[in-house]
């Protein structure tokens, strides 16, 4: 499972690296769609540079989410199951993923503005959508941390019991 | 803290070691240890009336209560 995050860290930043700026301009409109829907036919190089920046937060969110799931599974991996990190690192991927779905609409909002930016006026649009998806990985999210939350206090409870003897 | 733990005092007194102790009493030697400098945070009912049979004392020996001024001087 570390191996996996690990691969999760490159393959992430490289898959939407190839999604926005090597994919031929019709394939990445209709990829585009699902998450900003915007009516266009053609979309220039350097609106895509421009809309990358803010669709590289989420990506750059969850990223950090998989380094502390990687961070999670290597201390499972040498035994450390009542390590106090293993609450922090849970801690950290459940923030990641809320913080990244609740970006997620926020970069949406600015790429489509960069997207369209060069367009005439009443062409221009700005695209807020909410994936059924994201509210499942919030609500998961949360789960975590809640699941994280429980895991710190019981850490505490044991090393208050390790020092009664 | 104002407990103080007699058992280095108990233990001379009695002539006892403390392997022996922790032996008796089914805990590590390190727990002792800590123990017998006072950082535990607290001690289990079952701990303190095996030491309390193995030293043939009262809990009275064993601990001590001294306020923080006393502690000072």
């Amino acid at each position: 499972m570390k191996f996996l995050c690990g691969i999760a860290l490159i393959a992430l930043p490289a898959f939407t690296f190839y999604c926005w700026l090597l994919l031929d301009s019709e394939t990445f409109l209709s990829l585009l769609q699902e998450s900003i829907p915007i009516q266009t036919q053609y979309i220039g190089l350097s609106n895509r540079l421009l809309a990358l920046v803010p669709g590289l937060i989420p990506i750059a969110l969850l990223m950090r989410g998989a380094w502390h799931l990687r961070r999670l599974f290597g201390l499972f991996a040498v035994r450390a199951f009542f390590h106090e990190e293993i609450a922090q690192r849970l801690h950290g991927f459940a923030f990641m993923l809320v913080f990244s779905v609740l970006a997620k609409p926020v970069a949406g909002a600015l790429s489509s503005a960069a997207l369209t930016m060069n367009y005439p006026e009443g062409e221009r649009s700005i695209s807020v959508t909410i994936e059924s998806g994201d509210l499942t990985t919030l609500f998961i999210g949360v789960i975590f941390l809640i699941i994280a939350w429980v895991l710190r206090e019981a850490h505490q409870l044991s090393k208050e019991n390790a020092e009664i003897v | 803290m104002s407990i103080l733990v007699n058992l280095d005092a108990m233990l001379a007194k009695r002539k006892k070691r403390s392997r022996e102790l922790a032996e008796y009493v089914g805990i590590t030697e390190q727990n002792i240890s800590l123990l017998r400098t006072g950082r535990v945070r607290g001690i289990r009912f079952s701990t303190l009336d095996k030491i309390c049979e193995f030293l043939e004392c009262q809990p009275g020996d064993l601990l001590e209560y001294k306020s923080n001024v006393d502690l000072t001087q």
